[in-house]
C-alpha cells in the first residue's frame, strides 16, 4: 500500500486556504483545585448548570455541575490527572451530546459516543442531547404491545411490553445479565433496536457480552455503551442517560420500537454518589446525596410508549410518507387534523372515516415509537429493603426478582415467580398467552402452598399429589438454558401442554428432553398449526382442537432421553 | 492582592496563592461590609481613591516588605491595644487621618487579618462606582502608544466603562494579543490561532480518510 501524497497534500492546502483568522471570544475560568474527576473553577460566572466546557489545554470535557457563589464544581468527562492548578477552562454554551443513528449501531462506545471497539472513528452528525426531558401526558400512550423476551417465566408471568419500565433485581450471580443478553438475542425477528449500557463492570465481563451478542448476531441492531469500573466516576454517571439517548433517537425520529439495558444502576448510583461526596454535597441516607432519586426517575421517565398519530388520507397514499399535515379533514384554522392516542383513532374509525369514502386512516411516520427500559439492581444478601433497590423498585411498572436459592438448585434462570410482577400486565401479551398463563399461575400458586407439606413428608392424598406433580413439571417447563430464547408461539404450546396435564406421565427429569422434541415435532410435522397459531396469536377453539390433537399424536412418538439432563 | 491578577503567569512564578480567599464565602461578605463603610466614610470627604490607594499601598508596599509586619496585624497573641499603639505610632504622620482611623476600627473589632479580601473588595467596589473596569491585556510585544491609545478607545466603546489596563508582555503569544475583561476572553492570538488551524485541519483529515480510505492511498506496487 502507498499513501498519494498529493490527495493529502490538496486536503491541507484546501483547509489552509479555506483558514480564516477571526478573533475568537471566549468564557473562562480557571482551575482552583481539581480532585477525582471534578475540579473547582473560579471565573465562568456565566456558566449554566448541566453545561459543557473545555480544559482549553488538554481538550477535556467537563460538565458544570454545581453553581456556588464565587466558583463553579465541574464533573471531568475524561483524564483528569492532565489537569493542572491554574488551567483556562472555557464555557461552550452548549449542552452535552452524543452521536446516534446508524453509525453507532454494532458498535460498543464510550459514554461521549467515542469508539471503543477499535474499529475506527464514528462518523456521523447526528446528535442528541445525553439529558432530555421526558415525554409529557399528551405525547405518550398505553403500553399495549409485548417485547418479547423469549423467556418463558417472563413472557408468561411477568410479560414486558413495549414502553415499560421492568427492573431485574436479585443478587450477585442470579443471572441478571443473563435475563437482560438473552432478551436482546431475541429482538432478531421483532425488528426493535437495542442499546446495553454496561456501567462499572469489569472490561473483561463486557468483552464477554459483546462476544456472545456478536455471536448470536445481535450486534446487527445493538449498542453497546461501556462505562467500565476503570472509567471514571463521572463517566459511568453519565453513561445510561447517554445510552437512552442514543435509543431516543430512533424511538422520536423514526418512530422504532427500542430496548435499553442498564447494567446496573446500582453501580451507577455509587458513582453518582462518590461525585456529590467529592463535591460537598450533602449526604443522605447511606451517605447518598439528595437527588439520587431523581437521578434514576428521571432516566427511567425517558421510557416511553409515544402515542401513535393518524390522519385521513386517500387510499392511494404512500403509507411510508404520511406527514401530520396529510389529513384531508381540516379544522378551522386550515390545518390538517391529527388523531393522536387509540381512543382518538377509534373516533376517528366510528365517526370520521365513513364522511371520506375511498379514504384510509394512515399512521404519521415517525410516531409510535417507544422505548422499554430494563435496568438492573443489584442487591446484597437479598437486601431489597436498601435504599437504591426500594427506589428503582418504585419508579419501575415491575420487577422480576432473581433468588441465589433458586439458581444454585438449578432453576434458571432463577426467577422468583411469585413475587416477581409487573404492573403492565396481560394487556403485554398476546392472546393466546393470556389464555393459558391464567392456568399457569394457579397451577404455581397451588404448587408452592403444598411444596412445604410434601417436605414434611407426610401421607398425601391423591389431588394434593397430582398437584404436586403438576407443579413439579410447571417448574421444569419454566426452565431455559441461556442464550436460548424461545418464539412465544412454542412457548403457547408447551405451557399448553403442560397446563393440561399431558406431561403429568412425563417423569420430571424428561421434561426437557420432552419439550424438545415436541417442539421439533411441531415444527416439522404440524407446521400448519404452529403457523395458524403465528398468525391468529390466539388460542380459538378450532386451533385448540387441533393442538390437543397433534398433542396426543406426539406422546405416543416421544422417545424418553438417555442422558440426564444438562 | 487581587485574585484575578494572581492567574496571570508572574503570580504563578513566585509561588504566591493562586487563590487568596475565593472560596472562603463567610470571609468575603465580611470584607464587603467593612469596605463599603470605608468607602462611604472616605466619599464624604470625597477622598474615595486617596484612600483605596493607601490601601492598595499598604498591601502592596509595606507588608511583603517584612513579612513580620503581617504576622504582627493579625496575630491573635498581641492584644488590642499594643496593636493599636503600633499602628498610630506608624501610620499618624505618614498617612491621612481616614486612613489611620480605618485601621483603628478593623483592629478594635478584630478584622486586621481580612486586611487583604477588605483591600480586593474596596477595589472593586471603587471601580464599580466609578464606572471603570480592570483590563487584562497579554501581548506578543509591548504595546506601543498608539496601539495602547486604539486599544483603550475601543474598549471604551464597547463597554461604555473607563478601562484600567494591565499590561503584560508574554512572548509565548507569538503574535497579536490576548484581551480580558472580566470572565470573557478576547483572544487573537497568533498561538490560538495557528492551534485551531492545527485542530481542524487533523478533524478534517481524520473525516476525510475516514470517509474515503482508497483516495489516499493505493495497492499499486504491492
Amino acid at each position: 500500500m502507498r499513501f498519494k501524497a498529493d490527495e493529502i497534500v490538496s486536503v491541507l492546502q484546501t483547509e489552509i486556504s479555506q483558514y480564516g483568522a477571526q478573533l475568537e471570544a471566549r468564557e473562562v475560568g480557571r482551575v482552583l483545585e481539581v480532585g477525582d474527576g471534578i475540579a473547582r473553577i473560579y471565573g465562568l460566572s456565566g456558566v449554566m448548570a448541566g453545561e459543557m466546557v473545555e480544559f482549553t489545554r488538554t481538550k477535556v470535557r467537563g460538565l458544570a455541575f454545581n453553581l456556588e457563589e464565587n466558583s463553579v464544581g465541574l464533573i471531568i468527562l475524561g483524564d483528569y490527572l492532565e489537569i493542572a492548578e491554574g488551567d483556562e477552562v472555557r464555557a461552550t454554551g452548549e449542552l452535552l451530546r452524543v452521536p446516534v443513528g446508524d453509525a453507532v449501531i454494532g458498535r460498543a462506545v464510550d459514554p461521549l459516543g467515542n469508539p471503543r471497539d477499535g474499529k475506527g472513528a464514528i462518523l456521523t452528525s447526528a446528535t442528541r442531547p445525553v439529558e432530555s426531558i421526558a415525554p409529557g401526558v399528551a405525547g405518550r400512550q398505553p403500553v399495549n404491545v409485548p417485547l418479547q423476551t423469549g423467556i418463558k417465566a417472563i413472557d408468561s408471568m411477568t410479560p414486558i411490553g413495549r414502553g415499560q419500565r421492568e427492573l431485574i433485581i436479585g443478587d450477585r450471580k442470579t443471572g441478571k445479565t443473563a435475563i437482560a443478553i438473552d432478551t436482546i438475542i431475541n429482538q432478531r425477528d421483532e425488528n426493535v433496536i437495542c442499546v446495553y449500557v454496561a456501567i462499572g463492570q469489569k472490561e473483561s465481563t463486557v468483552a464477554g457480552v459483546i462476544e456472545s451478542l456478536r455471536a448470536h448476531g445481535a450486534m446487527d441492531y445493538t449498542v453497546v455503551v461501556v462505562a467500565s469500573a476503570a472509567d471514571p466516576a463521572p463517566l459511568q454517571y453519565i453513561a445510561p442517560y447517554a445510552g437512552c439517548a442514543m435509543a431516543e433517537y430512533y424511538m422520536y425520529e423514526q418512530g422504532r420500537d427500542t430496548l435499553c439495558v442498564y447494567d446496573d444502576l446500582t453501580k451507577q448510583a455509587a458513582a453518582y454518589r462518590q461525585l456529590s461526596l467529592l463535591m460537598r454535597r450533602p449526604p443522605g441516607r447511606e451517605a447518598y446525596p439528595g437527588d439520587i432519586f431523581y437521578a434514576h426517575s428521571r432516566l427511567l421517565e425517558r421510557s416511553a410508549k409515544i402515542a401513535e398519530r393518524w390522519v385521513i388520507v386517500p387510499t392511494d397514499a404512500d403509507a411510508s410518507k404520511v406527514g401530520a399535515d396529510w389529513g384531508v379533514n381540516r379544522k378551522p384554522d386550515g390545518t390538517g387534523v391529527v388523531y393522536v392516542g387509540p381512543l382518538d383513532k377509534e373516533h376517528a374509525e366510528k365517526h370520521d372515516l365513513p364522511k371520506y369514502p375511498g379514504h384510509k386512516l394512515a399512521k404519521v411516520v415517525g410516531s409510535g415509537g417507544s422505548l422499554t427500559a430494563l435496568p438492573i439492581i443489584e442487591t446484597l444478601e437479598g437486601e431489597v429493603s436498601a435504599y437504591i433497590p426500594t427506589n428503582v423498585i418504585s419508579i419501575t411498572d415491575g420487577q422480576i426478582y432473581l433468588q441465589p436459592d433458586l439458581f444454585f438448585a438449578g432453576v434458571r434462570p432463577a426467577i422468583d415467580v411469585g413475587i416477581s410482577v409487573s404492573r403492565v400486565g396481560g394487556k403485554a401479551q398476546i392472546p393466546a398467552m393470556k389464555q393459558i398463563a391464567g392456568g399457569l399461575r394457579l397451577d404455581l400458586a397451588a404448587f408452592r402452598e403444598l411444596e412445604a407439606f410434601a417436605q414434611l413428608g407426610t401421607e398425601l392424598d391423591k389431588a394434593t399429589q397430582s398437584q404436586l406433580d403438576r407443579g413439579y413439571r410447571m417448574v421444569e417447563i419454566l426452565k431455559q438454558p441461556q442464550f436460548k430464547p424461545m418464539n412465544v408461539v412454542d412457548q403457547v404450546m408447551v405451557i399448553y401442554a403442560g397446563t393440561k396435564g399431558y406431561l403429568d406421565k412425563v417423569p420430571i427429569k424428561q421434561v426437557a428432553a420432552w419439550e424438545e422434541q415436541f417442539l421439533r415435532y411441531m415444527r416439522e410435522q404440524k407446521s400448519d398449526v404452529r403457523t395458524t397459531l403465528l398468525k391468529e396469536r390466539k388460542l380459538t377453539k378450532e386451533i385448540e382442537q387441533q393442538l390437543v390433537a397433534a398433542i396426543q399424536g406426539f406422546q405416543a412418538q416421544f422417545k424418553p432421553a438417555t442422558g440426564e439432563r444438562v | 492582592m487581587n485574585s484575578r491578577d494572581a492567574h496571570l503567569p508572574d503570580a504563578r512564578a513566585d509561588r504566591a496563592p493562586l487563590h487568596p480567599t475565593v472560596l472562603d464565602v463567610g470571609t468575603q461578605r465580611v470584607a464587603k461590609v467593612y469596605a463599603e463603610a470605608i468607602l462611604r466614610a472616605a466619599q464624604a470627604s470625597n477622598q474615595g481613591d486617596e484612600i483605596l490607594e493607601e490601601f492598595e499601598s499598604l498591601v502592596k508596599d509595606v507588608l511583603p516588605a517584612d513579612p513580620r509586619w503581617e504576622a504582627f496585624l493579625s496575630s491573635g497573641v498581641i492584644g488590642q491595644h499594643a496593636k493599636a499603639q503600633a499602628l498610630r505610632s506608624v501610620f499618624s504622620s505618614r498617612a491621612s487621618p481616614l486612613f489611620v482611623q480605618a485601621l483603628l476600627v478593623l483592629n478594635d473589632h478584630g478584622r486586621l487579618n481580612l486586611l487583604r479580601p477588605i483591600v480586593a473588595a474596596c477595589r472593586e467596589l471603587r471601580d464599580q462606582q466609578a464606572g471603570r473596569m480592570r483590563v487584562q491585556v497579554r501581548s506578543a510585544i509591548p504595546l506601543p502608544d498608539d496601539q495602547h491609545a486604539q486599544l483603550l478607545q475601543q474598549l471604551r466603546q464597547t463597554f461604555h466603562k473607563e478601562p484600567l489596563l494591565e499590561v503584560q508582555v508574554d512572548h509565548d503569544l507569538l503574535g497579536g494579543m490576548v484581551v480580558q475583561v472580566g470572565d470573557w476572553l478576547y483572544d487573537h492570538s497568533v498561538r490560538t490561532q495557528l492551534e485551531s488551524l492545527r485542530d481542524q485541519i487533523i478533524a478534517r483529515s481524520s473525516y476525510e480518510i475516514q470517509s474515503g480510505r482508497d483516495r489516499f492511498c493505493t495497492t499499486d506496487g504491492n
